[in-house]
């Protein structure tokens, strides 16, 4: 029962009530952050905070990936190569680290690859081209929760590492 | 064990953004409150979801929200701290024909929304035939009006 209002059968309490509206402004400031979060990224699919690289792009391997990414959702990882002398009868080959492959789901690669074949603890991708650099990108879904750590590199070549988040 | 898991998080999360956006983000239909409810039913119901459409899925996650739905009752008629944690308290925004406006302020309603109110349920044409105007929980107006306004 109200002690402010004793003519009034409600149930009232003016210090709980300072309290709500206090955890209510908190929560706001929450969910504002949150949202500035977001839109920098932290929270993945994009955003500057998001976007990294490992490697430079003059180097043989460099890749373009997202620092976080959710769980199910699609991310890209762009993989640049220059294979240079590397590259005999004009077959580029690259390689994704094993642990990594078994944590993400490849949905497609852009371009498709001449074959994939798992070579001891690693996914080995080859390319017919005779450019002497290219592109390729590989759409991914994160399979875990967590950090998934990932390393790719030419064979018989130069690997980046890099890192992610997998958010929930 | 994930849509139970995605159904208790997103039901709670549900929750607290509403608790923070306070009792009126959804007490009325405006066109506003019309297309955030359509949008965040959507988004709601694909982080429910997911890709997986199949019944059991539907089936788990209705059976998981019921379950919370009764659980939150139960702890709410055990519980009276719980209740008001979880669903807050009624609070009085007119005090005998004068708006406590920091109340009001606080929890966003209008004069404007009072008296609109007061109009609709009793015909009241002005301030002073108000009572009291409480606050519900579920973030209505009701109202009470001085006797010889009745």
């Amino acid at each position: 029962m109200s002690r402010k209002h004793p003519d009034l059968d409600i149930d009232e309490d003016p210090t709980f009530q300072e309290k709500e509206w206090f955890v209510q402004r908190i929560g706001m400031w929450v969910l504002f952050l949150f949202v500035l979060c977001a839109a920098f990224g932290l929270t993945g699919m994009g955003g500057p905070l998001s976007a990294a690289r490992a490697g430079r792009p003059e180097e043989p391997v460099f890749v373009e990936y997202e620092r976080f990414v959710r769980y199910g959702a699609s991310s890209t990882l762009t993989v640049h190569l220059r294979a240079g002398g590397r590259a005999p009868h004009g077959v580029v080959r690259f390689w994704v680290s094993g642990p990594y492959a078994a944590t993400v789901h490849v949905a497609s690669i852009d371009p498709p690859p001449q074959s994939v074949v798992v070579e001891g603890n690693r996914q080995v991708y080859s390319f017919e081209t005779s450019a002497s650099a290219i592109v390729v990108t590989l759409v991914m879904e994160a399979l875990r929760v967590g950090t998934a750590s990932g390393e790719v590199g030419l064979v018989d070549g130069p690997s980046v590492a890099f890192s992610q988040l997998v958010l929930f | 064990m994930y849509s139970v898991v995605r159904t208790v998080t997103v039901y709670l999360f549900v929750l607290v953004v509403f608790r923070i956006g306070g009792k009126r983000s959804l007490s009325q239909i405006t066109t506003f409150d019309f297309i955030l409810l359509l949008i965040i039913g959507e988004a709601t119901q694909q982080a429910l979801l997911g890709n997986d459409v199949s019944f059991v899925n539907a089936a788990v996650v209705i059976s998981t929200l019921v379950m919370l739905e009764a659980g939150f009752t139960w702890l709410e008629c055990r519980f009276p701290a719980f209740s008001r944690v979880a669903g807050s308290l009624p609070v009085v925004v007119v005090e005998h024909g004068k708006l406590v406006e920091a109340a009001a302020r606080r929890e966003g309603v209008t004069l404007s929304e009072i008296l609109t109110e007061g109009r609709e349920r009793y015909g009241l044409e002005r301030l002073d035939q108000f009572k009291y105007a409480i606050l519900e929980r579920h973030g209505g107006i009701s109202v009470v009006p001085e006797k010889e306004a009745r």
